[in-house]
């Protein structure tokens, strides 16, 4: 007898070839019936025997399709159907979303190879994607993901993709993003408002020429624009530099194979991995001693020993690499502290004083996103995400919480993201960037917007961060307004360790859990700058339990910009001041004591510690990007022999550590003739020790680390070093120790913490 | 006056008091209208009345460029003048703790005078209360300005339209860094002198001349420009676009707001206002403004726009575009 059954998956099943795979072993099962997306993931009908339907149905649960994500099956009965073959039928429309979205996909092997074989006819076609690679959020405007969907709506496919599209054995069975030169998009190179190269080949030559001359090209890539250069031009670079207004900032590099990656910076495997991995991100290695390559290693990254490596992860990247033939600068197209331009028109404009030559297509990106960046510890290989965007955004999976209401979280102000649970799914948007920039704020708002018109849903509670000058918090408290929203604030480093806390899923096991949040500057609840927290984590409570000795804070921002001014307001070491008394004019030197004199604003940032010491050490007196000084005194660190350096365990003897004390201290070691790689390294084990002397003195042995320290390989390595066996320490996986994860904590901290009744809401 | 400081009988009604009014208070302000000693004032108002009244409790009481006097009439006077108005006559209150100098407080009132005498306004009533030590911080001022609306003036928030033009009458920031540098005891290399004065007169020729075409008259006082243009943006829905080039600033000020971490745009002022105004004629409004006031730098500093909405944003030298914030407390820290 023959019975119906509806079989629903639910997860991250669409965008990646789920259908043609069901497709395919429902064929292998001689099962009639049809597969659809729907709101909630993938419904399938079939009708056939029981046993066999039973069969079909194990073999779905235990050998899942290798890109997904599944979170439940579900197989239920259903009023007999007949069907006469077993079919991919359309999207139902109009139900509320309730699924993840596909991130995009790095290029695969086959696509690779169709690319670079003449006699294919995708030969050179920078577009070429299949089921299982190429992009998916970056062009995605509704759900579920079908062509209609996507910037492939106005791109009807030609007969021959349309056969493809159409035959079961094909790679592309149901690829929605399937197209070819006859049907698809493609690229022209233009400078001046001329068009230079219109045909293929001939673009990527043209643009390869240009940059040999020394020209500065801007790249519409798969999920925005590129500014590229050739990275062994120094000239070149240095103009970026200059027209991009980016002093410093490390510039990352575009490789065009593994080859070349491995003759300038040293690639353990894991890395190697990561970069051919399906997210190829940015990856921040360390560089040769001597490299068999030249690049312009100063003018790439000033004072600096890693450097950011990309390998193409796409046609247009393989084209153009292939092109060029050697390494390419490649940082994102965008002006300074803007977010990522992604519009012809719009990089028309904004760039134009930028690049000399504009590598186009004709394809709409719907959400822009940056390169993901992450770098490895050097020692004990630990990933460490510095920025979450491409390939990674806007999942996530697997975080603890229940909730039956609608939440947003606007996280923080500099690294912003937006995290939200709009449904049975838990989302944090691509990394967005500094909000005091309009454009930035714009984009941020934008996202917003995008992800609740997509989600059709209005939040029942928002969440931001405590500090009242935030346009987060700004932003938030309209949308609460206009939701009819409750409106709740969030202490910025108890988000920090709420979201470790939750990465680990630590809330619910027995431990009482020592939380090391350091970062530049959070508010505190006490009104003071924080950011040299310990917290502990005890039954759902999160309570501050010490803190970095408080030290002036003086000059508003200016001090988070300059690092001599962070050494001033922490020390009173009249030989330390007499040494430091040159880096400031007379005047300056008079206003800051006084306004040191009367100050009232304190803090506990463990951020300004490291500018301070970087001041004292003599190698950042001006922080042009966030946490320059920190990452200068991190590779300087690194050019240490680890065994000269030793950790002054006298001075956190006691399980705290006073600013001051250790500034006169590294100031003495100076004196007596230690080297700043040495004290720099001393710097850091001193920190590790104090972490672990604070665990003892309140005896823990869990500890959870979050804000943006911790993206010092270094301090990470050593702190794995001296927790040996004695301790279990969790770090952020998939997220960014830094403020990106504020959203996603500010959103674990309500749901998974009591508040105090010391914590004022909003 | 045979005392040297004011002592708490000063305040309580009796001989002391009846002395430091005589003494002091009468024979620096004399008109038909205090010259009654009563209570009150009668006065001859016919027509639409414009009121504003303050309090000042600004430390030090004297700095570089004036004294609290001068900032109590020139504070309700100017308000007076924002709205509209022709300020004619003035209240004046103290509140005075104990053990105040004697000769503190009559330079404070020379300045009173003379300050009246220069904006045209008679004190006509006014009270004195003496506090403990500790109750207070030296003197407290409060006073209320009177005066008849200008024939010509139309000044209300709702009359903003996207276009209008944003000019400032001077430079920048100059009071607050006045005062900061005074109170703190920095010792800035060049002086900076507060830029308190009466408004009145310069508000009312511009009136005579624009009237209606002017939209919206604001004193950058507390918040400093900043803070008046959140409310603009916030209050009318719509944005207000500002181009950092164009702010005129003196550049020991901005040498000085530097130095401190500040943004010039949220430090206090006491002789800046803001002029909305409609596009057609910002130009000649600012020639007016140059040729009132020839030692002052007025400018126009931006325009209002429907391109983001309830936002200030500053488009800074390099071509930025920076949100302006409405100042919260005091300037924290945001950069990590
Ligand atoms: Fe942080
Ligand atoms: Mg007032
Ligand atoms: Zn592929
Ligand atoms: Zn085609």
């Amino acid at each position: 007898m023959k019975v119906t059954r509806k079989i629903t998956i639910c997860g991250l099943v669409q965008g990646i070839g789920f259908r043609p795979f069901v497709h395919q072993v429902a064929d292998r099962f001689h099962l009639k019936g049809e597969v659809c997306n729907n709101e909630k993931g993938v419904q399938i009908l079939v009708t056939g025997d029981q046993a066999v339907i039973d069969d079909f149905y194990n073999e779905l649960l235990h050998y899942p399709y290798e890109l997904a994500r599944i979170r439940s099956f579900k197989i239920e009965p259903h009023p007999l159907q007949k069907f006469t073959v077993f079919q991919i039928v359309p999207s139902p429309e109009g139900k509320t979303l309730n699924l993840p979205f596909t991130p995009d996909m790095a290029i695969c092997k086959k696509c690779s190879e169709e690319l670079e074989d003449p006699s294919n006819k995708r030969f050179s076609y920078p577009f070429t994607a299949c089921v299982e690679c190429g992009q998916r959020w970056a062009i995605a405007a509704d759900y579920p993901f079908e062509r209609a969907h996507t910037s492939y709506r106005d791109h009807p496919m030609c007969d021959s993709c349309q056969h493809e599209y159409t035959t079961l054995k094909d790679r592309r069975y149901h690829a929605q993003t399937i197209s070819c030169p006859e049907c698809g998009f493609y690229c022209w190179l233009e400078a001046d408002k001329q068009p230079l190269a219109v045909t293929g080949e001939e673009v990527f030559k043209e643009a390869a020429e240009k940059l040999q001359q020394g020209q500065i090209l801007a790249v519409k890539n798969s999920s925005g624009f590129l500014l590229c250069c050739d990275a062994s031009n120094e000239t070149s670079v240095n103009q970026l530099r200059t027209r991009k207004h980016r002093p410093s900032k490390p510039f990352a590099v575009l490789f065009p194979d593994m080859e070349q990656v491995k003759e300038v910076v040293h690639c353990a495997e894991k890395a190697a991995q990561e970069l051919k991995g399906r997210v190829s991100p940015i990856v921040i290695l360390p560089m040769r001693k001597k490299p068999e390559r030249q690049l312009a290693f100063t003018a790439l990254a000033p004072n600096l020993e890693h450097l950011g490596v990309m390998i193409p992860y796409n046609g247009i990247l393989k084209l153009l690499a292939a092109a060029f033939g050697a390494p390419l600068v490649a940082t994102s197209g965008n002006l300074h502290a803007m977010p990522v331009i992604a519009d012809n028109q719009e990089a028309l404009s904004k760039l134009a004083e930028v690049a000399d030559v504009f590598l186009l297509h004709n394809q709409y990106i719907i959400n822009p996103q940056d390169d993901t960046v992450v770098k490895f510890t050097p020692k004990h290989h630990r990933q460490i995400v510095f920025r979450r965007s491409r390939g990674l955004a806007p999942n996530y999976f697997d975080a603890p919480y229940t909730t039956e209401k609608k939440w947003v979280a606007m996280g923080g102000e500099l690294k912003s993201a937006i995290a939200m649970i709009p449904n049975s799914y838990l989302y944090i948007s691509q990394y967005l960037g500094a909000l005091g920039s309009l454009e930035t704020y714009t984009r941020y708002h934008a996202v917003l917007q995008r992800l609740q018109s997509m989600f059709r849903f209005t939040p029942d509670i928002v969440l931001a961060d405590k500090h009242p000058a935030y346009q987060s918090r700004a932003e938030g408290k309209k949308l609460a307004g206009k939701s009819g929203a409750e409106f709740q604030l969030i202490q910025h480093h108890k988000a920090h360790f709420a979201a470790v806390l939750a990465e680990n899923n630590l809330f619910d096991q027995p431990h009482d859990v020592l939380g090391v949040v350091w970062d530049g500057t959070g508010y505190g609840d006490d009104g003071q700058v924080w950011g040299g927290e310990f917290f502990r984590y005890e039954d759902h409570r999160i309570s501050r339990l010490s803190h970095l000795e408080y030290f002036p804070w003086i000059a508003g921002d200016k001090m988070a910009v300059e690092p001599r001014v962070a050494l001033l307001a922490m020390t009173d070491d009249p030989e330390v001041l007499k040494y430091l008394s040159e880096e400031f004019s007379r005047e300056e030197w008079t206003v800051y004591q006084k306004l040191k004199e009367k100050n009232t604003l304190r803090s506990s940032s463990m951020g300004r510690v490291f500018d301070a010491v970087a001041a004292l050490l003599k190698i950042c007196h001006h922080n042009s990007f966030e946490g320059q000084a920190a990452m200068q005194l991190e590779a300087l660190a690194e050019k240490a022999d680890p065994e000269e350096a030793v950790a002054w365990n006298d001075l956190v003897a006691d399980g705290d550590l006073n600013p001051a004390a250790l500034i006169s201290r590294v100031f003495n070691e100076l004196q007596q003739g230690y080297s700043p790689e040495v004290l720099a390294m001393s710097f850091l084990k001193t920190l590790g020790r104090f972490i672990f002397k604070v665990a003892e003195n309140y005896h823990f042995n869990h500890l959870a680390f979050s804000g943006g320290v911790f993206q010092n390989a270094i301090l990470t390595d050593l702190v794995i070093d001296e927790a040996g066996n004695n301790y279990k320490l969790y770090f952020h996986k998939e997220l960014s120790p830094n403020d990106e994860n504020t959203c996603f904590g500010q959103l674990m901290y309500a749901l998974n913490c009591k508040q105090e009744e010391d914590e004022v809401s909003g | 006056m045979d005392k040297k400081k004011i002592e708490l009988g000063h305040g309580s009604g009796g001989l002391l008091t009846r002395e430091l009014l005589d003494e002091l208070i009468f024979s620096t302000f004399r008109n038909p209208y205090i010259d009654q000693k009563h209570d009150g004032a009668v006065l001859p108002l016919t027509g639409e009345v414009v009121i504003s009244t303050d309090s000042f409790v600004v430390s030090p009481i004297f700095f570089k460029g004036g004294d609290i006097g001068e900032l109590a009439v020139n504070g309700s006077v100017n308000d007076v003048a924002m709205c509209g108005g022709i300020p004619k006559y003035l209240s004046l209150a103290f509140i005075i703790e104990e053990g105040l100098p004697v000769e503190d407080l009559k330079k404070i009132l020379q300045s009173i005078s003379i300050a009246a005498k220069r904006s045209g306004v008679e004190v006509v009533t006014g009270d004195t209360k003496v506090v403990e030590k500790g109750k207070g911080d030296r003197i407290f001022i409060n006073t209320t300005a009177v005066g008849m609306k200008h024939p010509g003036a139309d000044i209300t928030m709702s009359r903003i339209l996207p276009g209008d033009q944003i000019i400032v009458n001077n430079s920048l920031a100059q009071h607050g860094m006045a005062i900061m540098s005074e109170r703190e005891g920095l010792a800035f290399e060049s002086a900076i002198s507060s830029d308190t004065t009466n408004l009145n007169y310069v508000v009312s020729d511009i009136l005579d001349r624009f009237g209606t075409q002017i939209h919206l008259l604001r004193d950058a006082t507390r918040g400093g420009v900043a803070g008046v243009l959140s409310e603009i943006a916030v209050d009318t829905s719509l944005g207000v676009f500002l181009k950092e080039e164009a702010i005129p600033l003196q550049k020991q000020v901005a040498a000085a707001c530097d130095l401190l971490g500040l943004d010039p745009l949220y430090v206090a002022n006491e002789g800046v206002f803001l002029v909305v105004a409609h596009q057609d004629i910002a130009h000649d409004l600012l020639e007016a403004l140059k040729v009132q006031d020839p030692e002052a730098s007025p400018a126009i500093i931006g325009e209002i726009t429907t391109a983001h909405p309830e936002m200030v944003v500053l488009e800074s030298k390099i071509g930025g575009r920076r949100v302006v914030t409405p100042l919260i407390g005091e300037q924290l820290p945001r950069i990590c």
